[in-house]
């Protein structure tokens, strides 16, 4: 009972991190050396968590939130780019955690592509083909961004597993 | 959930993940010179420009989806949204377009503004002013 409450508690937190993750990343000025509109994805540090730990039903639900509250507040461009970009980087996060031992940064890396990706796809649905040359100034993007938030992951990795343990009762496996 | 931040086994990919996107990256940045502007919405072409036959830079205004409208800018140089009511800014942000298949894009007001290189298929008199 306590691991089903504390699940479904972590799921809130990791939600309301992700959010303000989003927020904030919102708030920030346009950062010099990226391309317009490519952002850094602090989110998708808490998406890979997500995906890593609550399994994939759960961290899509996350995706879908997420893009649920980009829909409420930036509109319908906005909710459906986060939306395709928050599912294919989440479905990618947790096939490299769950089914390989990849690194964090590798995963990083490839969440970061696959966001760009299912964004870009939006992008194209929407306003036709020239958005495809926004494509190799995405992909170069992808790397140091995804570098930084699986960087951000390592670090972070020991308080989230302990807010984890704190909630579900698990105890944190030792290193 | 306990991870490396990197594994020795796979510097070799994300080397070559980082190589290609960079490479990637140049190829797209070393086309020749725009020479024609061509402004989509929805992905159908609204408007063209030859930017060879302007003697001084010109200002276009075109509304796109959603009421956002749009301040374009013609040149010999090159192409610019010079001012997007849309709060997002990606447009006017991405700067000078100078490079056949450069590109600036508003999603919310669904415009497209992208260069051409010369063509040789088309005779040269279909133009639009």
């Amino acid at each position: 009972m306590r691991k089903k409450a504390g699940s479904a508690a972590l799921s809130g937190l990791l939600a309301a991190l992700a959010l303000t993750l989003s927020i904030l990343e919102g708030m920030l000025p346009p950062l010099p050396g990226m391309p317009p509109g490519a952002k850094l994805g602090l989110s998708n540090i808490v998406m890979m968590y997500a995906a890593g730990t609550l399994g994939l039903p759960l961290a899509l639900a996350l995706a879908v939130i997420k893009g649920g509250f980009a829909l409420l507040t930036r509109g319908v461009t906005a909710g459906a780019m986060s939306l395709s970009g928050g599912l294919l980087s989440t479905l990618c996060a947790w096939a490299l955690l769950k089914r390989t031992r990849a690194s964090l940064s590798l995963t990083g890396v490839c969440g970061a592509l696959a966001h760009n990706a299912g964004q870009l796809f939006i992008a194209l649905m929407l306003t036709g083909p020239a958005v495809a040359a926004y494509a190799p100034v995405l992909a170069a993007a992808s790397v140091p961004s995804g570098l930084l938030t699986g960087t951000a992951l390592k670090l972070s990795l020991p308080l989230l597993r302990r807010a984890c343990s704190f909630l579900t009762g698990d105890t944190p496996p030792k290193k | 959930m306990e991870r490396r931040l990197f594994s020795k086994k796979e510097w070799p990919l994300l080397l070559i993940i980082a190589l290609a996107a960079a490479l990637w990256l140049v190829l797209s940045r070393t086309g020749p010179g725009g020479t024609r502007a061509v402004v989509e919405r929805g992905g159908e072409t609204v408007l063209t420009r030859e930017l060879g036959g302007l003697e001084a830079p010109e200002l276009v205004e075109i509304t796109g989806e959603n009421g956002i409208t749009f301040t374009l800018e013609f040149s010999k140089e090159g192409a610019r949204i010079t001012a997007a009511s849309c709060p997002d800014k990606t447009c006017q942000r991405t700067g000078q377009l100078t490079r056949a298949g450069d590109v600036a894009v508003c999603l919310p007001g669904r415009i497209a503004l992208r260069l051409e290189g010369p063509k040789t298929d088309q005779a040269p008199d279909a133009e639009t002013y």
